[in-house]
């Protein structure tokens, strides 16, 4: 099976990468391990929260501290790509969600400061229209809701958290917990997804309200666990506020989350519709390999296992929780083409002691090298492949834990990476049929 | 135990959002809790809720989800046959179990078994007296078996290729043996029938783990003399196929079964890989419509890719869309089960939602299961691949 370009990676790198391929008209496969990780997320899109990323308070523009980072960092793939084809692949996703119907809003010009469940501040610059007026720079009251029983949201911990933030004025709003006894999701397990649907429904939706409606006091915002629809989530969400007449807000839950299910399942069904193929549960695939060529890969390694080929590679297999890189306790390689990885060879030096120190761990930045097409290096920065591209995690110097860059990096080269690689299938098709016109003429 | 590493699970739940089951039902607890969570209690030789195990569909889509490789299906599988040594499986499980016996007689009987079976009265007493539930579908037993017609008719010559057919093509489905038998003719090869007995699968998913494993053992005595004469093996429902290559060794400890695996063969992928090597028949005629196409797990956990969606795209005209992924729910044997047909119905919920918002006219699939579920819950007609094959080789 020939493709023009073949993805490896479901997450939000390899989707974007396969989005803007396919739009370039060429012909693409995803192939995945798993479902990618963005039901791991939080469905927001972080852009550049800390930069450097041990600074206490959170930046309040990605695009202004680009300068800083493209001088202080300059292998990071941000510094990389450059302003410009960061915001044209940022207003490229953004069009696309909402034309799906889940609105993201924002710039990469300035960050909102969400709520976390544990009731402590993320700086994202982009999030679903459904979490908008949680931004923690807009004063009054807020009602934090919780279900009984559904252990990923305690609205009283989160309210305690959050008003010792406001006490100390580096939150505008304040907060009061309320936990709403007797849900009944039909004796299904009391877990974000089971909610998402019940709220898909309008009868739960209406027997939510007749519970809540009391509750509240006049001017108050209301803020809920991020589990507000799955499939029609807009319409929840704007019918829960037009029925309660309050404005309301999700806040980002622990995994699994539904906001990152939501992106993952739109992002499927749009490229699905778009004709392009995704086989999951590729765990073992062995790479064909013709001197500086990446030819395919055979599935499953087996003597009669399916070849898939294409022109040309996007590798976005992320970094550990992805699978994209691996370690035993003595090195640390890339699991599928054995890219080169630059790590320090001192072990100790990997980590560092404090868990979760505020300068990030080492290992958060480990990864491939990459010239400004995206293309991945050896150590001594030549092209190891002519036909291979990367995207997201994968890519080294980026360090999303602590900086909060992951979603940007991923849309950015995914993006990027998506439209390089349809190019080189072009322009490479084009070169082969002028060698052939010029065999022919000879 | 083969590779049970716990604790490569990272705890991300990820696993939980995507199990049918755990959405459709609140007594079964979800993957991670019942697979590598519980696992830490079953190694210090705790017990585990039977209906946890239970209600689990074996659709491995945990598997298929899981970043870090936890054979989470594996755990649970192994972990009720650890269960059933202390307590026998019902007379209803039994009799589901024995599916291919039942099916064996029921095709003698036929068209007399068909109109017991259709009867309300007869179905109110399997559904109060065993629990099979009444609202399930029954498949019609077919008199001439698949076999039967295959031992009435000459094969032409030419390269020789044995096929695994299973129960269901046997008993129920005939015509879709029939299509193997064409489309692979059309290409050049003589198929083979070699002696087999079920798979398995429907004994393994009821708890009658010896009786699987002694069924296993006749299948790889009579497969292995056709591979040992340079035979290849094609099978056409990926749910036999899994059992015949993963659950084999894997389940019920049937080592021989690894030399076996790599020359069977899932249809469309063995044809896919003939146009591979540019010897497939391509003398399709044009079929100008648009069906959609459901990938059973079962297929997913062959990992294989979707060898038939590419199969059916070389046929001119036609427009092939994949469904979006999900279980149908039917599970083999689970959802004639009552306490379970409301599970399964809502398994497949998704999916047949959107067969009839996408007004689909002929839904395809691999699998049978797959195909007796989405029938009887949208009432659209569902074929196997290589019955669409064999049109475009026709019309």
């Amino acid at each position: 099976m020939v493709y023009d370009v073949i993805v490896i990676g479901a997450g939000l790198a390899g989707l974007m990468a396969a989005e803007a391929a396919q739009r370039q008209g060429a012909r693409v496969l995803i192939l995945a391990r798993g479902m990618g990780s963005l039901p791991l997320t939080t469905g927001c899109i972080d852009g550049l929260g800390y930069f450097p990323s041990d600074s206490l308070a959170p930046l309040p523009s990605p695009l202004k501290s680009l300068s800083l980072l493209q001088i202080n960092k300059p292998q990071h793939p941000y510094a990389k790509l450059g302003a410009e084809k960061i915001l044209s692949a940022i207003s490229h996703f953004q069009d696309l969600c909402c034309s799906a119907g889940i609105p993201y809003e924002g710039t990469f010009e300035a960050n909102f400061l969400i709520p976390t469940p544990l009731g402590t501040i993320h700086p994202s610059f982009l999030v679903p229209k459904t979490m908008t007026s949680g931004h923690l720079s807009l004063p009054g009251l807020v009602l934090l809701l919780g279900f009984s029983g559904f252990k990923d949201f305690s609205p009283v911990m989160a309210a305690q958290n959050l008003n010792a933030l406001h006490s100390q004025s580096k939150i505008a709003p304040s907060f009061r917990a309320h936990v709403l006894e007797g849900v009944d999701l039909g004796g299904k397990a009391i877990i974000g997804p089971n909610f998402a649907n019940a709220f898909d429904q309008e009868d739960f939706r209406e027997g939510f309200v007749r519970q809540v409606r009391p509750l509240l006091r006049p001017g108050e915002r209301l803020g809920l666990p991020a589990v507000l629809g799955l499939h029609h989530a807009l319409e929840a969400w704007e019918d829960l506020q037009k029925k309660m007449e309050v404005e309301i807000f999700e806040i980002p839950l622990p995994p699994p989350s539904v906001p990152g299910m939501r992106l993952y399942s739109l992002l499927q069904s749009h490229l699905r519709e778009k004709g392009v193929r995704v086989i999951m549960g590729a765990t073992s695939l062995k790479p064909l390999v013709e001197q500086k060529w990446l030819k395919g890969f055979n599935l499953g390694g087996a003597k009669n296992s399916p070849n898939y080929k294409a022109s040309a590679f996007i590798l976005a297999t992320g970094k550990f929780v992805g699978g994209g890189l691996d370690s035993d306790r003595g090195r640390i390689f890339e699991t599928l083409l054995d890219l080169p990885v630059r790590y320090p060879q001192n072990r100790s030096e990997w980590f560092r002691p404090r868990l979760l120190a505020p300068e990030g761990q080492p290992f958060n930045s480990f990864g491939v090298e990459v010239d400004e097409n995206l293309q991945p290096l050896d150590l001594e920065g030549r092209i190891i492949y002519k036909n291979l591209f990367a995207a997201g995690g994968i890519i080294a110097q980026a360090d999303s834990m602590s900086e909060k860059s992951g979603g940007g990096v991923a849309v950015s080269t995914g993006y990027q990476a998506g439209k390089l690689a349809a190019n080189f299938v072009r322009g490479s098709s084009a070169s082969s049929a002028i060698s052939a016109g010029e065999r022919t003429a000879g | 135990m083969r590779n049970t590493n716990i604790d490569q699970c990272i705890k991300c739940s990820i696993c939980n959002a995507y199990c049918p089951v755990l959405q459709a039902t609140g007594l079964f607890p979800g993957p991670k809790l019942s697979g590598p969570d519980a696992e830490r209690f079953r190694q210090e030789k705790n017990t585990i809720l039977p209906d946890w195990l239970e209600h689990c569909a074996y659709c491995k889509i945990c598997e298929m989800v899981c970043p870090h490789d936890v054979p989470i299906p594996e755990l649970h599988i192994r972990s009720r046959m650890a269960w059933r040594k202390k307590a026998k499986p019902s007379f209803r499980d039994w009799l589901l179990g024995h599916s291919y016996f039942i099916g064996r007689l029921g095709s003698w009987a036929a068209p007399l078994s068909n109109l017991v079976v259709g009867r309300a009265f007869f179905r109110w007493l399997l559904d109060r007296g065993l629990g099979i539930d009444h609202r399930a579908q029954m498949p019609l037993y077919r008199r001439q078996t698949f076999e039967k017609w295959f031992q009435a008719r000459r094969s032409p010559s030419g390269q020789p290729l044995a096929y695994f057919y299973g129960c269901y093509t046997n008993y129920f489905d005939p015509t879709l043996g029939q299509a193997v038998v064409e489309v692979l003719e059309k290409n050049g090869f003589r198929l083979i029938l070699p002696p087999q007995e079920c798979c398995g699968l429907p004994l393994l998913g009821n708890g009658l783990y010896d009786l699987a494993a002694k069924l296993g053992e006749k299948n790889l005595k009579s497969l292995k003399k056709n591979v040992a004469a340079g035979i290849e093996v094609v099978f056409s429902s990926p749910s036999c196929g899994m059992t015949l290559k993963q659950e084999y060794e894997r389940i019920l400890n049937l080592p021989e079964a690894s030399s076996l695996t790599e020359h069977l063969i899932e249809i469309s992928q063995f044809l896919l890989q003939l146009h591979e090597e540019g010897s497939l028949n391509l003398d399709f005629k044009k079929l100008k419509d648009t069906y959609y196409y459901h990938v059973p797990c079962h297929l997913r956990a062959l990992r294989v890719g979707l060898p038939a969606m590419e199969l059916l795209s070389l046929i001119p005209g036609l427009k092939i869309i994949e469904l979006p992924e999900g279980c149908c729910g039917l599970a083999g044997t689970y959802g004639f089960k009552r306490e379970k047909y409301a599970v399964a119905r809502e398994v497949g919920d998704n999916l047949f939602k959107s067969i009839q918002n996408l007004k689909a006219k002929m839904v395809i699939s691999d699998c049978e299961a797959c195909r007796m579920q989405i029938s009887h819950h949208t009432g659209v007609k569902t074929f196997h691949p290589l019955q669409i094959l064999r049109r475009a080789y026709r019309e």
